[in-house]
């Protein structure tokens, strides 16, 4: 605490990152989705299926609705994805009306950019609508012609009969395959989107990155003095081992303490974090973090034998710990295995029980797993720091 | 200069027979690298939560909706109540949530048109759009049997074809559809792919290097509080050879750092010929000295230890992030404008101009020059602080 300029750095710092942060560009979430299609044939299906759901005014557009736009040039439309312009669209094959009455079968393509992981899912997502109703149609054509045979050959209907119900039944369908659906889409209207306030993961991650680093850097302060023979020294002064392990403890919590106030109250008055409808969750979250990084510290103090190990310690695991436990980004935007793995650091189940509270509104019920483990990894650091300390001097 | 040579090769020498700082300075990068490659180099898909409110308990339709969207791969459906999903929209935790009105099952099976109901703030947010027209599919697969039926119904209408005849035939027909789709979506990636490795390593190699030499600065700041350097000082090795040694130990040990994770990446991903291999070592080779540089600016500043690191974490860090180590700055933005500050932004063009395209020297010429002016810069501003704590003794 005395060291002036090492306090500034280890409070002022992380909200250099958060104002760096904020001044990246996160986009308008709330951009309206633009799903572009083509088709490879002269007439036909495929022209029928895009007329009945091309967007004609985008002024009629509900909100959520998304635009479909027709694109009349196949090949410019390819390069347009080429080049990055689009990043994705869908195509009718150039036989497609052909194959879907004479049985054949067709593809439906997705042509996109390998990094347009949501354009490929929303023109899926169409496609798929798609081909249910070309089945539909389908499905409905073969049960009419198989149902009106079996009327012709029980006597009932005449082979002219029958030619006039299917062209009639063929004009329907057509009409209703595609405007028509058995289900009304209500687009309802709450309010806007609140603009993305980066600071609500980037505090809580920062946050645990650094009480983990600031308290985790303080082991080479106990090794120093164990080397100095400090400890050794309140040993002979009938000071109880315990009472020096608990003493350490304390002190490295008291520092995660001021500094886990700092950040929430800069990040609340400063920043405008939302800390979600349940204060109290974040605030025992908090502690817990500042508790798990001083047994931590204590554990990594009994198990380093010099100081610059013990400097080094503490930066590898602050700095392997933090990116793979959502410090750096939110967990839940990397892939679920790698989710999986980060469970093994405490920095996960925190920055899981921050987001959970402060992004999602989860209530206090749904992070005591997070508190749980959290609690657990304490345990765990302190009884291998109490079972190793030791105050002889390397 | 022997003397500095050897102040130099005895600090190298010591960084490569301590084995845990070797294994630090090469097991970290590799760590992290493989972090970032596997969070996101991957070929990710799309990921998204579906919110239901389902008010048409028991409606068989409804069942069937929400199991369609179960089956839909990285789409988690998450049955909300209706109090709940009122509160979270509120509060934006969340900006869409689809509800299932009373009656939906009922209206279907009667052939009425039912209704969907997709509760949402301004647009609902862009995956959620996403996620509305996935739900948008699996609605119109569920409704599509009683669909047809209707249509079937109303085509043969009158001919004495009971509806039990009706619905058999439809099912019938549906059966075989789903064994043989006539039509199936397939989806065909065009243009060039991403390049984990291009855009993460050089970042990477910068970042940690930097990072080595500046958290490794902290040891200059204990000779001198120690009195280590003071001890020196009554050899005859003078303040000047004192200094060069020191600042040629901190290159050596960054090059030789980055020298070794250079070698094992081509190893591993293939990704230099001879020529590039080389004109890497040549990027190595600057940006250590920059770094080293750095690295000595960082202890000649710092008063303790805890100071050397905090400046080295701070001034590591930030480079690392405004040199586009895990993202890049879109031109013409002010972290974009703010990134020509930081050293890695230079070798990390550099890394990236011979990894991409074939290489040419007159490409990287102009960041190894700006590097050099900053090693340049360093090692003058750390010689004034130097000389000024030296005398001070």
């Amino acid at each position: 605490m005395t060291d002036r300029l090492a306090l500034f750095f280890f409070v002022v710092f992380p909200f250099f990152f958060v104002i760096l942060f904020r001044m990246m560009s996160w986009g308008n979430v709330d951009r309206r989705l633009v799903l572009h299609l083509a088709t490879r044939e002269q007439d036909g299906l495929s022209h029928m299926i895009i007329n009945a759901i091309e967007t004609k005014d985008t002024l009629k557009l509900e909100p959520g609705e998304p635009r479909i736009v027709w694109h009349k040039d196949y090949k410019e439309a390819e390069q347009a994805v080429l080049e990055k312009k689009i990043p994705g669209i869908l195509v009718f094959p150039t036989d497609f009306t052909g194959s879907i009455y004479l049985g054949y079968g067709s593809d439906i393509k997705i042509m996109a950019d390998p990094e347009a992981v949501n354009t490929k899912a929303a023109l899926t997502g169409m496609a798929r609508a798609i081909c249910s109703g070309v089945i539909a149609q389908r499905v409905a054509m073969n049960a009419v012609v198989a149902l009106l045979i079996e009327n012709e050959m029980a006597g009932r209907e005449s082979d002219d009969q029958i030619g006039k119900t299917i062209q009639k039944s063929f004009a329907g369908q057509a009409d209703t395959s595609f405007t028509g659906s058995y289900i009304n889409y209500v687009h309802e209207k709450v309010g806007n989107i609140k603009p993305v306030n980066p600071s609500n993961w980037l505090i809580p991650g920062y946050l645990v990155m650094f009480v983990f680093f600031a308290a985790a850097l303080g082991a080479e302060t106990i090794i120093r003095e164990r080397q100095n023979q400090t400890l050794e020294r309140l040993i002979a002064s009938s000071v109880p081992k315990d009472a020096i392990v608990l003493g350490t403890f304390a002190g490295i919590m008291a520092k995660g303490l001021v500094q886990i106030a700092i950040f929430w109250l800069v990040g609340i008055f400063v920043f405008k974090v939302d800390i979600g409808p349940y204060p109290l969750g974040v605030i025992i979250l908090s502690l817990l973090v500042v508790t798990m990084s001083a047994a931590f510290t204590v554990m990594l103090a009994t198990l380093a034998k010099t100081q610059r190990s013990a400097s080094s310690l503490s930066v590898f695991a602050a700095l392997v710990l933090a990116p793979l436990g959502g410090c750096w980004w939110p967990l839940f935007v990397t892939p679920r295995w790698l989710q999986f793995i980060a469970k093994i650091t405490p920095h996960a189940w925190a920055t899981t029980g921050f987001n959970k509270m402060m992004l999602f509104g989860a209530g206090f019920g749904a992070v005591v797993p997070e508190m749980l483990a959290l609690a657990g990894f304490t345990v765990l650091f302190g009884l291998v720091a109490i079972i190793r300390f030791r105050t002889d001097a390397v | 200069m022997n003397k500095a040579w050897l102040v130099a090769v005895k600090d190298i020498r010591s960084f490569l027979t301590d084995r845990a700082d070797l294994a630090y300075s090469l097991l970290l990068p590799i760590a992290i690298f493989a972090l970032l490659y596997g969070a996101f180099g991957g070929h990710s898909s799309f990921s998204g939560t579906a919110y239901v409110v389902n008010d048409d308990a028991g409606g068989e339709c409804a069942r069937l909706l929400i199991e369609k969207l179960g089956e839909y791969k990285n789409l988690e459906v998450k049955v909300l109540a209706a109090a709940e999903a009122s509160k979270k929209l509120d509060r934006s935790d969340i900006t869409m949530v689809v509800v299932i009105p009373a009656g939906f099952t009922t209206d279907l099976v009667s052939g009425k048109k039912a209704t969907l109901v997709f509760r949402q703030r301004g647009n609902g947010g862009f995956e959620e759009q996403i996620v509305a027209n996935i739900v948008r599919a699996a609605a119109e697969d569920v409704a599509q049997d009683f669909r047809v039926i209707d249509q079937v119904t109303k085509a043969v209408g009158g001919k004495g074809i009971t509806p039990e005849r009706i619905k058999t035939t439809v099912q019938k027909f549906f059966k075989r559809e789903k064994e043989h789709p006539i039509v199936n979506v397939q989806v065909e990636d065009i243009g060039s792919s991403p390049d984990p490795v291009g855009s993460f390593l050089p970042g990477i190699l910068t970042m940690f290097v930097l990072f080595s030499l500046s958290i490794n600065s902290r040891v200059l700041v204990e000779e001198k509080n120690k009195g280590t350097l003071e001890r020196l000082m009554t050899t005859q090795l003078k303040t000047t050879e004192l200094f060069i040694g020191k600042f040629l130990a901190g290159s050596g040990r960054g090059f030789i750092q980055v020298g070794i994770l250079v070698g094992l990446a081509c190893l591993v991903f293939g990704i230099f010929t001879p020529l590039t291999f080389l004109l890497a070592l040549l990027i190595s080779l600057t940006f250590s000295l920059a770094a080293g540089a750095l690295g000595l600016l960082i202890s000649s500043i710092a008063r303790t230890e805890d100071q050397a690191i905090w400046i080295g974490v701070l001034a590591t860090i930030t480079m690392s992030m405004l040199g586009g180590t895990f993202f890049t700055a879109p031109e013409g933005s002010l972290l974009y404008t703010l990134g020509k500050l930081s050293v890695n932004t230079y070798a990390n063009e550099a890394y990236r101009s011979i990894m991409a395209q074939p290489a040419i020297l007159g490409n990287i010429i102009p960041d190894l020059m700006i590097l050099i002016a900053v090693t340049v810069l360093a090692l003058v501003l750390s010689w004034l602080f130097f000389r000024v704590l030296s005398k001070a003794r």
